[in-house]
């Protein structure tokens, strides 16, 4: 099985408000998945459908192949919420040892190797550890279940930029072992770093996917600058994805066919053509603000 | 094991109860054994014991056993734990399961062991109070009054804030109480001799139960509770966290 | 061998690994015959995905500069590819010194033929 996640036309409305608008996504196996949105965009509410927490209105929604709310299909997963809390009144060994018979495929060794490196202290109770403290706690819980796919809603939120790092290199080395990761986040540095796939949305669509080196390959900035500008109309084109007019430059985002859109510089008589290549963060601002003029 | 998780995040709140509810008994058969101008010497425990169970044991009983209703998801998710729970693979209806026997019998304990606690009283102060007896009264008081427990429970599933739940329920059981001594038809259906007044069940000069236990009332009783309960499955089983 | 990435470049994360370890090469810094790091060790130390770091080993692999053998690591190939790529490299810098000196002397400013290549460069990956 090759799709880890698939959603198709998934709809998720709360009282007037439509969180989710016809989501079709699909999480491809071995990846590590970046969910990149504004904040509100529905990627919290997505997962939480995936997790069963909340109830779809329409489409559908599969994990692992088996639709939500899978008790069997929760035994090879893990997941990381925005909140990070745990249950105040245990202590760290506790919430260890209630979690770990759930999960076949936990390992003793990656437990005792992360209760090190993570320096836990086993015997405090939970209410008392520092945020910090209790990420890498819900990091251990999940990464010692050696799970198919582990899904994390903002995982670095409210960490600092050292134990950002840390915990995107222990995600890299589930994703060695095999694990799928898919994350989501506001954040497009770190999206950037880790991950080789993306799912952007925003109003509860997708406005961008795909491999991320395919995207940086695909997409350029071609600036034409002229004497005398032509109307927009004249660069509506296969590949043009958008056509900003600055004065006498005109800045187009090319998707496809970039030769031939650069090949108009001359046709129009252009003073200069210059070519750029596209950052995510350039691209994902790119394609929010299309879908704001589209709707 | 789910069972490790429910029964820790209850824990301290039955303790808290039980120790609560067992001070209470205690000082109230003290008192009325005094009230009655029935000293200590004359060790005559038995209307002292059970006034004591009928009255404020109850009292204080029906309101713990609403109180060991609440929790659930619904106070998961103010706390942020919803999420982590639901995550593992362990289905709704388990949990609601595990949670709401944990509680009922927590509750039943909270009604049976002070309950038990009179006999022991009574012997240590030389007197005497039968351990049959009060055995009998505790699971009655447990048994019918698990419709306070139900509503705990089921207001949990319906209302985020522990406060609001409190509120409403503690409402409705004077609500119940009330209406059962009050309202003609309630009142024929017996719940309120099963619950509530053992005192016409003693014979005045033997001080023995005299007369069957209205176990139908308490049957009623405990058949009203297991659907609030069911009720409450169906919310927990088919709403948003 | 030192890696540095810029993730934010919109050049490839797995090209800018390939060039910086074929730079090396080029340099010295690896020598024929040297182990790289293991797939894992590298995405863990760069923290980048793994399957980056799996791209640009077998890009390295298909031009000849490294050799991954199964399930015993990626070592620098000994081979004259190596030598010859730098030896074509040298060649190269000459070609562009000339074709700089030749445009200029053309009365072109270094930033049109600079938009001039970029445009020539654009046209060839998209006709690849």
């Amino acid at each position: 099985m090759n799709a880890v996640v698939e959603t198709r036309d998934l709809t998720k409305r709360f009282g007037d408000n439509y969180a989710l608008t016809g989501l079709t996504i699909t999480v491809p196996r071995g990846h590590i998945v970046g969910f990149l949105g504004r904040n509100g965009s529905g990627k919290t509410t997505t997962i939480k459908i995936l997790l069963d927490v909340i109830r779809r209105t329409s489409g559908e929604a599969t994990v692992l192949g088996e639709p939500t709310g899978s008790v069997a299909v929760r035994r090879r997963i893990g997941f990381l919420g925005e909140d990070k809390r745990l249950y105040s009144y245990m202590t760290v060994r506790e919430i260890i040892a209630f979690t770990r018979p759930f999960f076949p495929a936990w390992r003793l060794e990656t437990e005792t190797r992360l209760l090190m490196d993570f320096e836990l202290p086993l015997n405090h109770k939970i209410g008392a550890l520092s945020k910090g403290m209790r990420t890498k706690l819900g990091l251990l819980l999940n990464l010692c279940r050696h799970a198919e796919l582990l899904i994390l809603d903002e995982p670095s939120e409210g960490l600092d930029p050292v134990m950002t790092e840390q915990m995107l290199q222990s995600l890299v080395r589930q994703a060695a072992d095999g694990t799928t990761v898919f994350f989501s986040s506001h954040q497009v540095a770190e999206v950037e770093q880790i991950a080789d796939h993306i799912i952007a949305i925003e109003k509860g669509r997708v406005i961008l996917e795909g491999a991320l080196d395919h995207l940086r390959q695909r997409f350029r900035r071609i600036n034409l600058v002229f004497d005398d500008p032509p109307p927009a109309e004249a660069f509506r084109r296969d590949g043009v994805d958008r056509v900003i007019m600055q004065g006498r430059t005109i800045s187009i985002l090319a998707s496809r066919n970039v030769d031939e859109i650069v090949a108009l510089g001359p046709m129009l008589a252009a003073k200069s053509v210059d070519v750029q290549s596209v950052g995510l963060k350039e691209l994902f601002l790119e394609k929010v603000k299309e879908d704001h003029a589209n709707s | 094991m789910p069972i490790r998780k429910v029964w820790r995040e209850s824990r301290s709140r039955f303790f808290f109860i039980l120790v609560a509810l067992l001070l209470v008994t205690a000082a109230t058969v003290f008192y009325n054994a005094k009230a009655e101008r029935v000293v200590i010497e004359s060790k005559d425990f038995h209307a002292a014991g059970v006034r004591t169970i009928s009255g404020v044991l109850f009292m204080f009983w029906s309101f713990s056993a609403l109180f060991l209703g609440l929790g659930g998801f619904l106070r998961e998710r103010a706390v942020g734990t919803v999420d982590y729970t639901l995550s593992l693979p362990v289905s709704r209806t388990s949990w609601f399961l595990y949670r709401s026997l944990n509680g009922a019998l927590q509750s039943m304990a909270a009604a049976l062991i002070p309950a038990l606690s009179i006999p022991v009283i009574a012997a240590l102060s030389g007197g005497d109070f039968p351990v049959s007896d009060a055995l009998l009264l505790g699971l009655r008081m447990g048994l019918g009054g698990m419709l306070f427990y139900a509503i705990g429970l089921l207001l949990s599933t319906l209302f985020a804030g522990d406060f609001t739940s409190a509120g409403i329920g503690i409402a409705l059981v004077y609500a119940v109480t009330i209406s059962t001594r009050v309202i003609e038809s309630i009142k024929r259906l017996n719940l309120q001799d099963a619950i509530f007044r053992p005192m016409q069940m003693i014979d005045p000069h033997t001080h023995l139960i005299r007369g069957p236990m209205p176990w139908s009332g308490v049957a009623l009783s405990f058949a009203l509770s297991l659907v609030l309960a069911a009720c409450a499955w169906k919310v927990t089983t088919d709403r948003d966290f | 061998m030192v890696i540095r990435l810029n993730p934010s470049l919109g050049v490839p994360i797995y090209l800018q690994i390939v060039e910086q370890i074929r730079h090396s090469i080029e340099i010295g810094a690896l020598v024929e015959g040297e182990q790289l790091p293991a797939i894992r060790t590298l995405a863990e130390e760069l923290v980048v995905s793994p399957n980056t770091v799996v791209k640009a080993y077998d890009d390295l692999e298909r031009e000849g500069l490294i050799r991954l053998r199964h399930g015993a690591g990626a070592y620098v190939e000994k081979s004259n590819l190596a030598k010859s790529r730098l030896r074509r490299f040298r060649e190269a810098s000459t070609v562009v010194k000339e074709t700089v000196r030749k445009l200029r002397s053309m009365g072109l400013s270094d930033d049109e033929s600079r938009r001039l290549f970029e445009a020539e460069w654009i046209e060839e990956v998209s006709a690849r």
